[in-house]
């Protein structure tokens, strides 16, 4: 869940009427979208409200996956993304942002 | 969601038959195959029907042959049968790969390569593929039988040159002569390609004598541009420095539209970067 609000989730609107209301619009994360490996690292931390400071882990978990998703493109390609979901689209737009601006920089620095 | 509104299934048992249905229904009668576009559209209440002429049944037409120097494909083969004929992957390997990759498992086992041409779904990598291969199908209506390319077929989105009476019954693919090579690939991130690129190229040691690159998805229906495929003749090595310039020239040709899959600027770029890759694929 978390990685398809990172990677595919979003309701698109023209007006008041949804224009992706189905799964053949609307993309939901598949088994095939899943890495081959998924290293698991347990942070121990007592918050909760629950016995021994118990809390529900499942959602809080949700929160990262996008963000994580946007800090692995940036470290990868040097772009932050500050919208979900990163879309292919979105992706190469910031690129070729980036490669405007860095070209803008390079006349000003007189190179 | 409203529940699909009532119709009656019919099973003619020749083609003949079908295509009498067909005309005695006319506007309210619609030939039924995999149902994987139709039933989705009916259950939408997009398209109403009283009458469905299920083809399924009739013997034969799902037959895949090859015959006078061409596969020829039953309008009623599923994309999965397609797949795993062997005399598919003996003669048309690249068309195995394109059907392998249709949509999800569950549309390759009920919909057809006849139903997926007919429907004329701009989505469609059957109909791109197809085009770059030179494939012509076989029509039949109620007093005669005609062929046509499937360009001439796919005149629009949803559209066809069909008449009301007609049904496809065959798709025929010259066999690729020893020194052709055909690639497609697609870019898909839903349940419909945001772009597919068939190329097609007939070589002579290291020169392009013949190409033809078509691309689909990106508009209402399969294109080609001559100004493109001119660009891709030649020796290798030249037409690698032209490859950006044939793409343009593609791009300008498909004319691609903003849609959920994408916005015209995204798929022009991507027409670009697929013709390199499918070039590369097919000389690989």
């Amino acid at each position: 869940m978390g990685m398809g609000i990172g990677l595919f989730e979003e309701l698109v609107y023209e007006g008041s009427q949804l224009m992706n209301g189905s799964i053949l619009d609307y993309r939901l994360p598949r088994f095939s979208d899943l890495p081959k490996e998924v290293s698991l690292h347990l942070v121990q931390n007592q918050d909760g409200v629950g016995p021994y400071g118990a809390k529900g882990g499942g959602e809080a978990s949700l929160n990262s996956m996008a963000a994580n998703i946007a800090n692995a493109v940036d470290r990868a390609v040097g772009v932050r993304i500050r919208q979900a979901p990163l879309t292919p689209e979105r992706v190469w737009r910031a690129l070729k942002e980036k490669n405007r601006k860095d070209r803008g920089s390079k006349i000003e620095d007189g190179g | 969601m409203m529940p699909l509104r009532k119709f009656t299934i019919h099973q003619p048992k020749s083609i003949a038959e079908a295509a009498q249905m067909l005309a005695q229904f006319g506007d309210k009668g619609r030939l039924y195959a995999g149902g994987t576009e139709l039933l989705l559209a009916m259950k939408h209440d997009l398209l109403r029907y009283e009458h469905l002429v299920d083809v399924k049944t009739i013997p034969d037409l799902n037959k895949i042959e090859v015959k006078d120097g061409a596969l020829v494909i039953g309008g009623t083969a599923t994309h999965r049968a397609i797949e795993r004929s062997a005399l598919v992957q003996q003669n048309l390997p690249v068309l195995v790969t394109m059907a392998a990759n249709v949509a999800n498992i569950r549309v390759r086992a009920s919909g057809t390569l006849g139903g997926n041409l007919c429907f004329a779904e701009p989505h469609s990598d059957p109909a791109t593929l197809l085009t770059a291969l030179g494939a012509k199908v076989t029509v039949q209506g109620k007093s005669a039988t005609r062929s046509a390319a499937v360009d001439k077929l796919i005149t629009g989105a949803y559209e066809t040159s069909l008449a009301n009476d007609e049904l496809l019954t065959s798709v025929a693919i010259p066999l690729p002569a020893k020194n052709q090579r055909a690639a497609y690939l697609k870019f898909q991130l839903k349940e419909r390609p945001t772009l597919g690129l068939a190329l097609v190229l007939d070589l002579d040691g290291d020169t392009i004598k013949n190409a033809s690159a078509v691309v689909g998805s990106v508009s209402a229906v399969p294109t080609q541009s001559d100004k493109a495929n001119a660009l891709l003749i030649g020796a290798r090595s030249q037409v690698e420095k032209q490859l950006g310039a044939a793409a343009e020239a593609l791009a300008q040709a498909a004319d691609p539209i903003d849609d959920l899959e994408g916005s015209a600027e995204y798929k022009r770029h991507l027409i670009s970067v697929f013709l390199r890759r499918v070039f590369t694929k097919a000389l690989s």
